[in-house]
């Protein structure tokens, strides 16, 4: 059994078909979403925005001394982290107009007559996060302002003392979120790293090429070399096990490729925990490989019409897995929600759920329910190739 | 002694089609059994129910005196099967394609290498031991299929048509190579519509069609049971009618037609054809040229039994 399984693992290493299935596909898309979301995030990073400050009379009149406080506090560096604004002053309009259309700068800040801030953007904005950040610290500022402005109206006394308006002031200006913000998971989740996830999930399905394949090769009704197989004396048990071998190898292989090539390449984070990733791509190859032998197994169908169901099926389960895209995700929370049994009965859901719980759940035992769950799949997807498989008599071949 | 194969009143019906029709066979110890008939004519069908990879709905299957199921390993281990189509990994090499196959029978690595060593040398392919499938010509992929059907050594062995689309030389090394086999103590089943082939090779030739047998026996036997005994060609500048009647009215023949040139004279057996013919035409002073005599054939024999040429293409049901 053991040597059968050898050739069977040489004969798919030589399967160029299936290299390109199995191996490269997963790498191909994994390297289609670093290009994606590399666009997208540098979009949304925030980093440190260029920002430049026409420094004339306007500026530096006393009514712009908060705003220049502001600016001020957020240009420098905190512990640790980078400064928010890298403020660039312009004594000259035209200077300050030649930085901005030469995008030295991304935003030009102005003060108007009385005070106010205005805020200019390069021709053919794409209105980019950082002027939207720029924009909102502005907005706060005339905010806060105004609020002062009221309270002075309405209630003097409260700014009667110096202590009153620098508490107010502190409370304003300072950088002390309003809300608290609370985590229940491991580490921020991030939403890039579920596609990566569902991925994982989608080579799953798609590995189960290998195991059809192979076991296409055992059943004389699907190829000159299964009717070999079937009438040697080899138990078809034993050819079995041979394929699952083999096939369970290579599946194996391949996700840990997968895997490595999107933590270490793709840069997806698995929060700490990557040594458990061989036990979740382990489990993942046996449901897989349980995938494609009871497909082949089934003795209904011709070698051609499971072929298609595969390829369908494959795409089809990799959809409530979230991969294709911000609707198939919210599809995967809908269905996770309103009907648990469906994605609990699909492998390339199970399998992005074992990664997702991995990294994201201070307790391992979600993780291994998922195991657990994509486990049990696989022996009921084995118990039907193994049923099937003991029929060796065809009315035709 | 035990017959090896014994086959009783087989039915195989692919629908209303009757593919084996009370199909018997008996193949003795160390015989090549020549299974002889036109494509369609249940060759293929009557070896996959005695391999059990057909179902069928009457008859029995005995293999070296044990009924044969599914599930007889046991003597599955004394088989080897050669397709009619080629069965092997394209990924494979020659060599690891026989040692595969060869490792369905055979655990033990050391006893596979000399088995694989001795098939390689068998069919001749030791110089393309690494070359894969699709490298090798039609005749050496014909011979690596027979290398996989025979490596772990099977006392009996099925070939299928293992000569389709082979060139003469290869064709020529198959047919010795199982004479060989045999000599060495082998059982063979041939099946072919080759009959030069059955003739050359088969100790005892069962001629079927429609999913029954219509005759057995040796070549000898077979040629025999029918009238015609020998067939004439002369090539005849002219041919007067009287000396054409004068030559249907000979004993021993049973037809003479005269066609561009050519006399074509069917005679039963006898030993003095021949010298008749030529003194009948010599007496009606018919100048001869070219003559050719040459003894029945299976074609012959097949044509006299069902009417038909052997080699009539029909599609093989139930593939």
């Amino acid at each position: 059994m053991l040597s059968l399984a050898g050739y069977h693992i040489r004969a798919m290493l030589r399967n160029n078909g299936i290299l390109i299935w199995v191996v490269a596909f997963p790498i191909i898309l994994a390297t289609l979403f670093m290009v994606m979301f590399d666009g997208m995030m540098s979009n949304q990073q925030a980093g440190t925005i260029a920002v430049g400050v026409l420094a004339d009379g306007n500026y530096q009149a006393p009514a712009a001394e908060p705003l220049r406080a502001m600016l001020g506090a957020l240009a420098e560096e905190g512990p640790g982290e980078e400064a928010f604004l890298a403020l660039t002053s312009y004594a000259d309009a035209d200077e300050a107009n030649d930085a901005l259309i030469a995008r030295e700068v991304e935003v030009l800040v102005t003060v108007d007559a009385d005070g106010a801030p205005q805020m200019s953007v390069p021709p053919n904005s794409l209105n980019s996060t950082h002027e939207a950040m720029v924009q909102a610290v502005l907005d706060r500022y005339l905010q806060s302002e105004a609020a002062v402005s009221e309270l002075a109206r309405n209630d003097p006394a409260a700014l009667a003392s110096p202590e009153a308006v620098a508490a107010l002031t502190a409370d304003l200006m300072g950088d002390e979120a309003q809300t608290a913000e609370v985590s229940v998971l491991r580490v921020d989740p991030s939403e890039m790293a579920r596609f990566y996830y569902a991925l994982l999930g989608f080579s799953t399905a798609m590995g189960a090429n290998v195991a059809s394949v192979l076991t296409e090769r055992l059943k004389a009704n699907l190829s000159p070399v299964g009717a070999r197989c079937q009438v040697s004396s080899m138990q078809p048990a034993r050819q079995l096990g041979a394929v699952l071998i083999a096939s369970w190898v290579i599946v194996f292989c391949c996700l840990m490729a997968a895997f490595c090539y999107i933590r270490f390449v793709a840069n997806v984070s698995f929060a700490g925990r990557e040594a458990l990733a061989p036990v979740a791509c382990a489990a993942c190859a046996l449901v897989s490989c349980a995938l494609g032998m009871a497909l082949w197994a089934l003795p209904w169908l011709s070698a051609n019409v499971k072929d298609a169901v595969l390829t369908v099926g494959v795409l089809v389960l990799a959809l409530p897995a979230g991969l294709y895209g911000e609707p198939a995700l919210g599809l995967s929370d809908w269905l996770t929600q309103h009907m648990p049994w469906l994605q609990a009965i699909n492998p390339s859901v199970q399998a992005a759920n074992a990664f997702y719980a991995l990294t994201y759940y201070d307790s391992l035992v979600p993780f291994f329910q998922t195991l657990g769950t994509i486990l049990a799949i696989a022996a009921v997807l084995f118990a039907v190739a193994a049923l099937c498989m003991r029929r060796q008599r065809y009315a035709s071949l | 002694m035990t017959d090896v194969v014994s086959v009783s009143n087989l039915v195989k019906r692919y629908g209303d089609l009757v593919a084996l029709d009370h199909f018997s066979l008996r193949v003795a110890p160390g015989e090549i059994l020549g299974l002889l008939g036109p494509n369609g004519s249940g060759k293929t069908t009557a070896i996959n129910c005695m391999l059990q990879l057909l179902t069928y709905s009457q008859g029995s299957i005995e293999l070296f005196g044990q009924p044969m199921t599914p599930a007889r390993y046991d003597l599955k281990r004394k088989i080897g099967v050669v397709p009619q189509q080629v069965a092997v990994f394209d990924e494979l090499t020659a060599r690891e394609n026989i040692d595969c196959f060869c490792s369905l029978y055979v655990s033990d690595r050391a006893e596979r290498r000399v088995l694989v060593d001795a098939a390689l040398d068998f069919v001749g392919l030791r110089d393309f031991q690494r070359f894969r499938p699709r490298k090798l010509s039609g005749g050496l992929l014909r011979r690596l299929n027979i290398a996989c059907g025979i490596a772990h050594r099977p006392e009996l062995i099925l070939f299928d048509e293992p000569t389709v689309a082979v060139d003469p030389q290869s064709r020529n090394a198959i047919l010795s190579g199982i004479q060989r086999l045999r000599d060495e103590g082998a059982t063979v089943v041939y099946t072919s519509h080759y009959m030069e082939e059955v003739e050359q090779i088969c100790s005892r030739i069962v001629i079927m069609d429609h999913g029954r047998v219509l005759a057995q026996g040796t070549a000898d036997e077979l040629k025999r049971m029918i009238s015609t005994g020998e067939k004439i060609e002369i090539e005849v500048a002219d041919l007067p009618a009287a000396a054409l009647a004068a030559l249907r009215a000979l004993p021993h023949v049973i037809s003479a037609v005269y066609e561009a040139g050519v006399l074509r004279v069917s005679c039963e057996a006898s030993q003095r054809n021949l010298m008749d013919v030529l003194d009948a035409l010599g007496r009606a002073d018919v100048a001869v040229g070219r003559v050719w005599s040459e003894p029945p054939t299976l074609n012959d024999v097949f044509l006299e039994i069902t009417g038909r040429e052997l080699r009539d293409e029909t599609p093989e049901a139930g593939r």
